[in-house]
């Protein structure tokens, strides 16, 4: 298998538009990496350049070591497995997936032997002559995977392969996926706007928006440290609750006041990072997941906690969790809690969240306001 | 009305109608290499060879047949003389070097028909197809030859059907060059028999059979490429 390495890749179309601003990444040999975002954010352009299918305005790109802009996507040793699967309509499932192999004058015995090795690996074995017309959804993807799996390529390469299956497939899908790159011990890069693959898929995930990236980190850490406050609105799932307010110093203690008089307790070592970076009296962002609020109808205050109340404007029961959607002087939360307990419509809840919970973004810039 | 001058020249109509159907054979044959070749140039990231196959096709296209047949027969063949052969001229039963100056003229204006049928079949075929290929290892042509061309052909069926049933009556007009084709076979019957109107009703039924068994076969190819898909 390979590495790959992206050095500051452009790409500016004729109207003078950016698809892809000074991208650059390291990517491991055996790594699996998810490029997600929202339509139109650069993933898919950029997934193009790697495979050869684009050109580049500025930049490099390295495989293996060598550079690669100047080769043609053929000499690049990369398979690419597409969102509506690409399958040639005139040839059986075998055709297509030992067409490439028979140009490359490959013996038969070895073509069968990789055709076979890809279709036991993928469950395929019964649809050799089939044509994709007569497949699913699901067997065509298998389909479209097995025939970039034959070819051994250095780099995988997938672009959104899910998005056209139902909910469930996908889900299927998801984890067949997961497993074949451990059996397969290859890199993969894999492009998606669906933030529950990227999360439950990827070793790196990579947050792009308007062609910039965003944040490149592990899963977890996208989760629980955003770089910024698109990165905490983009990944997690409901959002995260964005509230604005000021923060304020009270006796060697500081406070985010919200625009309803609300306080919140802010965590000590929080705190003193937000006076020494001279937020007092200035405006920030608090970020808190849907999770992390919740909701407490009558019992004692806890200490630990700080507290937002607010109306119940709507109730979301999906069975596992329920969705509680709050408003108080305009400002517009959701929680998420476990179970409904005894809460009604248009009941004035408390919620309890942890200081530490609570995530920072300055006003201006939008970033991550972060503990050192 | 009397059909009874057919005892006598039937022979000619026999032949006339093998003949015609010779030359629409021949001309399609050259015509669909023509249209293959003039659509990819047509296609090419090339500028020179795009100009040339556009010149070619519109050229082709923006004037009449009937004076194209009688450029290449009275102005090209006198530098360019097309080789008589044997077999040709015993199976027409005249001198095959007229007969391949009237296909000529009739493939290369197929051709340009033709390559604009391939064109647009090849343009129908999902750009993700070509995209497919080229990451999958293979180089441009190859995906052009294997995976885009054999779609686009299955995809113009139907229109490569219609341009063989008219290129069948476009022969007609190289009865002016005295191609003993069935419109001649017709002609020459009427100046024997002095009749008007009856030969031409006779050439007229005989073309009618000849595009009709043609437009049924075509529908029959074309119904089981559907049931192979």
């Amino acid at each position: 298998m390979a590495d790959l390495s992206l050095r500051h890749v452009n790409k500016k179309y004729s109207s003078n538009t950016s698809a892809v601003k000074d991208f650059s990444i390291d990517i491991e040999d055996e790594e699996f990496v998810v490029l997600v975002g929202p339509s139109g954010c650069g993933k898919t352009t950029l997934l193009r350049m790697i495979a050869g299918l684009e050109d580049l305005t500025d930049g490099e790109i390295y495989i293996d070591g060598r550079r690669v802009n100047q080769l043609s996507a053929k000499d690049r040793d990369i398979a690419m497995v597409f969102q509506n699967y690409a399958l040639y309509p005139h040839m059986t499932v075998y055709d297509n997936m030992g067409f490439a192999l028979k140009l490359k004058n490959l013996k038969k015995k070895d073509i069968n032997r990789k055709i076979e090795e890809a279709a036991k690996i993928l469950g395929i074995e019964h649809l050799m002559d089939r044509r994709p017309a007569a497949l699913s959804g699901g067997e065509k993807q298998r389909v479209a995977l097995g025939r970039a799996i034959v070819r051994e390529p250095k780099i995988f390469l997938m672009d959104e392969p899910l998005a056209n299956l139902d909910v469930q497939l996908r889900g299927q899908m998801r984890i067949e996926i997961t497993k074949l790159h451990k059996t397969l011990k290859s890199t993969m890069i894999y492009v998606t706007h669906d933030q529950i693959e990227a999360m439950t898929m990827g070793d790196r995930i990579v947050v792009m928006k308007d062609g910039e990236v965003q944040q490149i980190d592990t899963p977890e850490n996208i989760y629980n440290h955003p770089a910024n406050l698109f990165v905490a609105g983009f990944i997690g799932s409901p959002q995260m609750n964005i509230l604005e307010g000021t923060v304020h110093q009270q006796n060697n203690i500081a406070v985010v006041r919200l625009i309803d008089g609300t306080e919140l307790a802010i965590e000590a070592d929080m705190a003193e990072i937000l006076l020494d970076k001279g937020y007092n009296d200035k405006n920030i962002y608090a970020g808190i997941r849907p999770e992390h609020l919740n909701a407490v109808v009558k019992s004692s205050p806890d200490k630990k906690m700080t507290y937002i109340s607010g109306e119940v404007e709507v109730i979301e029961n999906t069975g596992a969790d329920v969705y509680l959607h709050l408003k108080k002087c305009g400002i517009k939360m959701i929680a998420k809690i476990s179970k409904i307990a005894e809460i009604e419509l248009e009941d004035q809840v408390n919620i309890a969240v942890n200081p530490s919970d609570i995530h920072f973004f300055d006003e201006e810039t939008g970033e991550a306001i972060i503990k050192l | 009305m009397s059909f009874l001058f057919l005892d006598k020249y039937a022979w000619y109509y026999i032949n006339g109608a093998k003949n015609t159907i010779l030359l629409t054979c021949i001309a399609l044959f050259f015509g669909i290499i023509l249209g293959l070749m003039f659509a990819l140039l047509r296609l090419s990231d090339n500028k020179a060879l795009k100009y040339v196959a556009v010149a070619y096709i519109e050229i082709i296209r923006g004037t009449p047949i009937l004076i194209q047949i009688m450029i290449l027969y009275f102005g090209v063949t006198q530098y360019i003389s097309f080789p008589e052969i044997p077999a040709l001229s015993k199976l027409i039963g005249y001198d095959s070097s007229d007969f391949m100056a009237g296909a000529a003229a009739v493939a290369i204006n197929s051709g340009a028909y033709v390559a604009e049928i391939i064109r647009a079949g090849i343009q129908s075929i999902s750009k993700g197809q070509m995209e497919a290929a080229r990451s999958l290892g293979l180089t441009k042509s190859m995906a052009m030859r294997y995976v885009i061309v054999p779609q686009a052909f299955k995809n113009i069926l139907p229109a490569l059907g219609n341009e063989f049933v008219t290129l069948i009556k476009e022969t007609s007009v190289v009865s002016v060059i005295g191609i003993m084709e069935l419109t001649k076979a017709g002609d020459i019957v009427r100046g024997a028999t002095a009749k008007g109107f009856e030969p031409l009703i006779v050439a007229a039924v005989i073309y009618f059979s000849i595009t009709f068994t043609a437009s049924k076969l075509v529908g029959l190819l074309e119904r089981r490429m559907r049931v192979s898909d």
